[in-house]
């Protein structure tokens, strides 16, 4: 009986470690890092060419933060540009990159949270900024639609995301006409 | 035989007559009243390819016109005497049709993605003023209302000022001023009651003065646990709808004066 009480309640201090700090994955691999994307593309291009695709790689979700942070991207390789957003906290230094795999719900959750500046609730104050409750924040905050940390992010999908960040960082509110209504 | 070139003479008669009306219709330019931020249009090139070129305030734009807007962007367009849209931040749009047809003028804009806010004017004359988006048309005659269209979740709109209507799939709804609507042509009640705060709680969980004092004098009796919810409805302060209902007492007291109960919303911020 005895027994039985604590394996449950190592179940449970194991669960409550997991739900504090997110299933994180151990990280620090680039695969990719001197892939390169189209030269003296403009924000307005570059959303517009996003939109049409189904879905949306690394290298290209980053040049979209440099786009929304600075208005340009002045990065020649992927590497630079997560050199230049992990410098600002933007991306998770320990994160596995590969420039051509799909950008996931949960990174770029992370990142838009990380770039808007976005208040959090307790688990995210207390234990910081992790993809899975930073994806929850903007979920609750209608930044981001329903779905897993783990899915991958389409073209228009990865153009709305980034254009609620761009309003809430210019007004500190998300307007319910992009949000359907709601 | 006969009957043949009847058919051929009656369909040269709708062709000619079709003709005549399209005629008659002139093509108007918008005018471009301000630009900020990175806002390109489409133009064709010399090798038949659209090429992508900035908008300069004063310009004009002729129908089939499509503009596209970056980050932290906006471009005022004017529609001649009869409208004004504002084509916000990332946003995808084209002008599809802007024609005058004796003193009526037809105008419709395709959206992509992105948002805008149209203001229409009828003061000059009968206006027949539409937005596409992918999943559904909005129309109006007179009004202004901001509308956008995202990949995820779809239209939304909010009516500022007179009669909008949303057409989607066979379906369409009336939007009235105050009201919300989207392409689901959820009720304006049911969108409000979805709605969510965004901001932190700030003082008095960020409930205007009006709206402290509803609660004081209509609170649900549970004292300083009363923003926590009492679990028959009141959601929390994070929420927008905050559904407030009498007290016991206040409603012992009214049923004995026989005033007409009803269940009272407020809707935050107020609309």
């Amino acid at each position: 009986m005895k027994s039985k009480v604590s394996i449950i309640s190592v179940i449970l201090a194991f669960s409550f470690a997991l739900t504090l700090v997110g299933c994180s994955e151990p990280g620090e691999k680039l695969v990719g890092g001197d892939a390169t994307l189209i030269a003296d593309e403009s924000s307005a291009a570059f959303l517009d060419r996003i939109s049409s695709q189904t879905k949306v790689n690394q290298n290209d979700a980053l040049r979209g933060m440099l786009f929304l942070l600075d208005g340009d991207d002045k990065a020649t390789t992927f590497s630079d540009r997560i050199e230049a957003l992990a410098s600002r906290g933007i991306v998770d230094a320990k994160w596995n990159m590969d420039a051509s795999r799909p950008i996931t719900k949960g990174k770029l959750a992370y990142m838009v949270y990380q770039a808007g500046k976005v208040p959090g609730g307790v688990i995210l104050t207390l234990a910081g900024p992790s993809e899975r409750y930073c994806l929850r924040e903007l979920q609750f905050q209608r930044i981001m639609s329903q779905g897993s940390v783990y899915s991958s992010v389409t073209g228009m999908e990865y153009v709305a995301v980034l254009m609620r960040a761009d309003t809430y960082i210019q007004t500190g509110q998300v307007d319910i006409i992009t949000t359907g209504g709601q | 035989m006969c009957r043949n070139i009847l058919i051929a003479l009656f369909i040269v008669f709708i062709a000619q007559f079709a003709s005549a009306e399209k005629s008659q219709e002139k093509a108007q330019v918008v005018e471009v009243v301000s630009v900020s931020g990175v806002v390109e249009k489409s133009v064709l090139g010399s090798d038949g390819k659209d090429k992508w070129e900035a908008v300069k305030a004063g310009e004009k734009l002729n129908e089939l016109t499509i503009i596209r807007t970056g980050f932290a962007s906006k471009v005022v367009l004017k529609f001649a005497d009869r409208g004004q849209v504002v084509v916000n931040n990332a946003t995808k749009a084209g002008i599809r049709e802007f024609r005058k047809k004796g003193n009526e003028v037809r105008t419709n804009i395709g959206l992509k993605y992105g948002t805008m806010h149209a203001t229409v004017d009828r003061s000059a004359g009968p206006n027949d003023f539409s937005i596409s988006t992918p999943v559904a048309t909005l129309s109006v005659r007179g009004s202004e209302a901001p509308v956008g269209y995202t990949g995820d979740m779809g239209m939304g709109m909010r009516n500022v000022n007179g009669n909008w209507n949303i057409r989607s799939d066979n379906k369409q709804q009336n939007v009235s001023p105050g009201e919300t609507g989207n392409n689901l042509l959820t009720h304006f009640l049911e969108l409000a009651r979805q709605k969510r705060g965004i901001g932190i709680i700030g003082k008095k969980g960020n409930l205007s003065k009006k709206e402290a004092r509803n609660l004081r004098n209509n609170r649900s009796g549970l004292g300083l646990l009363r923003f926590i919810g009492n679990g028959k409805g009141f959601p929390g302060p994070r929420t927008n709808n905050l559904y407030i209902s009498r007290s016991n007492n206040n409603r012992n007291q009214l049923e004995s004066e026989g005033e007409n109960l009803q269940r009272h919303y407020f809707y935050y911020p107020e609309q």
